[in-house]
């Protein structure tokens, strides 16, 4: 690999200060996506900033409004592990039980996957379904306006993201086609219930995650008997890639939708 | 050239001075300078997992990781696993069951199947869900499972 910079700052505020400071840097999470990218080149920072010693980034914890609080930190294996997490939001523990292998599990974490924003990643699609709301080290930005396009989000160059809030929501679940060399969703979606109404999101199959307008103001019971073949999915620029046509995309979000529905309960 | 930069880490349980470049992964540290190679590097690109090894007991794959990441803590690599007279209760698996042929990727899978038994699994099924990020070009993974589920249930 070419040559870099090393730092392993231990406060938040060092981070950014180091950040601005210094030429092209960038943090360093679990580096599952960025040591890859690279030894092969793909990225070339002068800087890296290690956030593993940012207590701040750090826990699952309940908080008194009804909100689960993960840590950017937290590795996709704390999360699927977490008992809060299970008992609470089940789907969003399953969704990170189902990233990668297992030993990627253990080092990646959740800021790093949000801050990459793959548009083949699976947590997008959670977030934009629970309605989370994405912590910075200055400012809180719901998940709806985090993800502009792929490999795209709303965050500053030096903005770190801490936190993710996750509201509380007892009936949640999401399935996935995946690839099967990476794991990386084809199409994932995830789906939980918002006062009695239906939320939908869909990650892997365009540029970025997007909710299912036309079945996410569906009763529960209107949703179990809903003609999902009706659903016109022709504005959201479906992907056609190495791993499946538009075409293919559209039949899978189509046919996965009764079977996402009946495991919501 | 970067300044190099000084760490302390514990490998199989000795407690090891370094004094490296910031861009040295793990898989070389363990290879090239600690001469600890039966860690091995398979695709170099994340995906195999003939290179994993334990960091504070869990599965990484070391050449994906800068050892710079690894200051403080603890790894363990196959060769603190057994010795070939002395083989520990995971290997005698592996030996007894025929879990293994070239073994180019049998560090890896070892290390997976330590992971498992910390994690206290025990069905076939959760074994071969575990082991998606190992691969094996030879055995055709049946008697993998069969090594690492008996192993799971050996004392
Ligand atoms: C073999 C393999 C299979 C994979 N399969 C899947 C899969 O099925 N589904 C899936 O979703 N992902 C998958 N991934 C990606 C994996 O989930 C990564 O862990 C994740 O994308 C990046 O997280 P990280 O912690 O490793 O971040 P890093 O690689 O360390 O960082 C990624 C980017 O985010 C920035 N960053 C990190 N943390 C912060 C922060 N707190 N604030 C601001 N910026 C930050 C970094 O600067 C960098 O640009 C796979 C990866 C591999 C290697
Ligand atoms: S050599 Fe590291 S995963 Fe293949
Ligand atoms: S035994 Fe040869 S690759 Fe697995």
């Amino acid at each position: 690999m070419y040559q870099f910079e090393y730092h392993k700052p231990s406060s938040l505020a060092d981070s950014i200060e180091l950040f601005n400071k210094l030429e092209f840097p960038k943090y360093l999470a679990g580096g599952m996506t960025l040591i890859p990218a690279m030894k092969q080149k793909l990225s070339s920072p002068t800087d890296l900033i290690d956030l593993q010693n940012i207590d701040e980034l750090k826990g699952i914890n309940k908080s008194k409004d009804n909100t689960i609080i993960v840590g950017a930190f937290s590795s996709h294996n704390e999360i699927a592990n977490s008992l809060l997490i299970k008992n609470n939001i089940k789907g969003l523990s399953y969704l990170a039980s189902k990233i990668a292998d297992n030993a990627v599990r253990n080092s990646g974490t959740i800021g790093g996957s949000i801050c990459n924003a793959d548009p083949a990643a699976d947590y997008p699609a959670a977030l934009l379904s629970l309605e989370a709301t994405i912590n910075t080290n200055n400012r809180s930005i719901p998940a709806k306006d985090f993800f502009i396009d792929m490999f795209e989000t709303k965050l500053e160059s030096h903005e770190i993201v801490t936190s993710i809030t996750f509201p509380i929501k007892s009936k949640s679940f999401y399935l996935k086609f995946s690839s099967q060399a990476s794991k990386y969703a084809i199409v994932g979606m995830f789906a939980c219930i918002v006062n009695d109404q239906l939320s939908v999101s869909v990650t892997g199959a365009a540029n970025k995650v997007f909710h299912l307008e036309e079945v996410n103001n569906l009763s529960l019971n209107k949703a179990l008997t809903y003609d999902y073949d009706k659903i016109n999915l022709e504005k959201m620029n479906i992907n056609s890639d190495i791993h499946a046509s538009s075409k293919y995309r559209v039949s899978l979000i189509k046919n996965m939708l009764p079977k996402l529905i009946e495991n919501i309960f | 050239m970067s300044d190099k930069i000084i760490l302390n880490i514990n490998i199989n349980n000795k407690e090891i001075k370094l004094n490296v470049e910031p861009r040295t992964l793990l898989i070389d540290i363990l290879r090239n300078n600690l001469n600890l190679t039966g860690t091995h590097i398979g695709c170099d690109t994340s995906q195999c997992g003939s290179c994993m090894v334990l960091l504070e007991n869990k599965c990484v794959k070391s050449c994906s990781i800068l050892v710079a990441q690894c200051d403080n803590k603890s790894i363990k690599t196959i060769e603190s696993i057994g010795k070939e007279n002395n083989l520990s209760n995971v290997q005698k698996a592996f030996k007894n069951n025929h879990g293994l042929q070239c073994g180019f990727c049998t560090p890896g899978f070892i290390m997976s199947a330590i992971e498992c038994k910390n994690n206290k699994l025990s069905s076939e099924d959760e074994v071969r869900e575990f082991l998606d990020g190992n691969f094996c070009r030879c055995t055709g993974y049946q008697n993998i499972v069969k090594s690492i589920t008996s192993f799971l249930k050996m004392p």
